[in-house]
């Protein structure tokens, strides 16, 4: 008997078509054969298979349910086939494991695999130039911030605008670009990270004029005339505040970090940042300096609270940092 | 039928211990046995007794394992067949005492069981492809493969894939099916465990 007829013959026996004889001599064969017996399951499976499908012979279907269906067993069979049959044709599993399994996948399928190749040496070249175009202008905002606008009512003990100290020193207001509006940062209120920064932006056009920075030196009453004024100019995009600190006797082997609160009036805070670090100037001051989107300065009264966290985590204040804004040319975004 | 030939404890590990030494391997052989029972007594019409039918038949071997397990030479299996079929001789005795209007009550509870199972609710249904899904994932990869490329194709595709299967695993069409036909087991396990559970 082949192998076909040995399967055929298993179906005729569940679906209840085999003669006495027939079904007598296949029953002790059942029995007695458990080779044979597993052939009959995976036959019974193929039949159950075929049931849910809907593969069925009118015929064979009506007997399928009558001659099959009969146990609990065998109709949570038939409801597991029917899962089946449907996780397989509805490619859930097959999508599913070909994200995992994806390389033997993949092979099948070439001119998928070229579209992907393709699609994925798209994105990656994009996000090279992307990253390059945001480096450069993370560089040139860099430089300008190392410019400061000169402020309008003549300068207070508590900010240095920078203007006065470079005349001083014979440096050009406009040093860096003929575009730059900004007068630099004193220099020796500049760090050594600026310094580098300052000499790349000469040679960087108009962009470098998108940001302005202001020292801060900690105030101690907050009574409206300690208020550091200045205004924000038209066209900058970030202000850097640069806020004056002790100096630390001893250089830990973990520096301290920094926490920046900045309110503004009724609206309490308007920007937070931290693991700022202090850096010293080439004067000799150090500074902590934070940058804040020049959109949020607007007109008012400003509060910058400096808290220091020591590498143990316990956090101390430093020090409050009063200004005002005057006026504000930005663009609004 | 003989209602007092109930499977108590005492006997079934008579019985068990009659098939097999071994616990483990008499269990199987155990489940064997009652699934080919059932398998005979429905491809002789019994339908809806096809179960009774099949644990009065193990029950009767039962109750006399302990004696079979000295007297007896021979194998089991031919035992339980002899014994199945005096079971089945006996109901048709009994279905010819009962009224015709019986005998079609219990062919039409085959159909409301039959009913039954094809009224499964959409969100049983629902649940038992997430845990089918999520036992096919827990598979290894080939024995996923296997599931899953076995189980896929119809009539002609289907044999071609099988001896594709049995090619790339270095089976026979026969140790394919059978490994096959355990996996599917063991996945139909795995949902029912899955679905008691809670998806």
């Amino acid at each position: 008997m082949t192998k076909l007829d040995e399967e055929n013959l298993i179906r005729r026996f569940l679906l209840g078509e085999l003669s006495p004889d027939e079904r007598e001599h296949f029953e002790e064969r059942l029995f007695a054969d458990e080779d044979f017996a597993i052939l009959v399951d995976g036959v019974e499976d193929d039949l159950i298979d075929d049931f849910a499908r809907g593969k069925l012979k009118p015929g064979d279907r009506g007997r399928f349910k009558q001659q099959f269906l009969i146990t609990a067993e065998r109709q949570e069979h038939l409801k597991f086939a029917t899962s089946l049959h449907k996780a397989l044709t509805e490619g859930e599993v097959v999508d599913d494991r070909k994200y995992f399994g994806g390389w033997n996948w993949l092979r099948g399928r070439p001119s998928l695999a070229f579209s992907g190749a393709f699609a994925i040496l798209l994105l990656v070249s994009g996000g090279v130039v992307v990253w390059q175009t945001l480096s450069r202008r993370n560089a040139q905002q860099q430089v300008a911030a190392t410019q400061e606008k000169p402020a309008p009512t003549p300068p207070t003990a508590n900010v240095r605008v920078g203007e006065q100290a470079n005349q001083d020193q014979g440096k050009p207001s406009d040093q860096g670009s003929s575009n730059i509006s900004q007068p630099p940062i004193p220099s020796d209120t500049q760090t050594g990270d600026e310094k580098r920064l300052l000499d790349k932006g000469r040679a960087v056009g108009r962009s470098a004029a998108s940001s302005f920075a202001v020292v801060l030196l900690p105030g101690s009453l907050r009574s409206e005339g300690d208020f550091k004024e200045f205004s924000v100019p038209k066209g900058v995009k970030t202000a850097l505040l640069k806020l004056q600190v002790e100096d630390d006797d001893e250089e830990p082997t973990q520096p301290a970090t920094y926490e920046v609160e900045l309110n503004h009036g009724e609206i309490k805070t308007i920007h937070q940042a931290g693991n700022a670090r202090s850096a010293r100037g080439s004067g000799g001051d150090c500074f902590v300096s934070v940058s804040i989107p020049a959109r949020l300065l607007t007109k008012g009264n400003y509060q910058a609270v400096l808290r220091k966290r020591a590498p143990d985590g316990t956090v101390e204040g430093v020090g409050s940092y009063y200004f005002n804004v005057t006026e504000t040319r930005h663009n609004k975004h | 039928m003989n209602k007092s030939s109930v499977l108590t404890q005492t006997n079934l590990d008579d019985l068990l211990q009659w098939l097999s030494t071994d616990r483990e391997s008499a269990g199987q052989k155990y489940e064997h046995i009652r699934r080919t029972l059932i398998r005979v007594f429905a491809g002789r019409g019994c339908y809806q007794a096809a179960e009774e039918l099949a644990d009065e038949t193990l029950s009767r071997v039962a109750n006399k394992a302990r004696t079979l397990a000295v007297t007896y030479e021979g194998d089991p299996f031919h035992f339980f067949y002899g014994v199945a079929k005096n079971v089945y001789h006996e109901y048709l005795k009994r279905l010819a005492r009962e009224s015709a209007s019986d005998v079609s009550q219990m062919r039409n509870g085959t159909g409301l069981i039959v009913q039954a199972a094809a009224d499964e609710e959409p969100d049983e249904s629902e649940a038992r492809l997430e845990c089918l899904l999520k036992c096919l994932r827990s598979l290894p990869n080939e024995q996923y493969e296997i599931v899953t490329k076995y189980y896929e194709e119809q009539k002609k595709a289907k044999i071609n894939n099988r001896k594709a299967l049995a090619e790339r695993y270095l089976l026979s069409m026969n140790a394919l099916r059978i490994k096959a036909s355990r996996l599917r087991k063991l996945l139909r396990e795995c949902v029912l465990e899955c679905m008691a559970n809670g998806v």
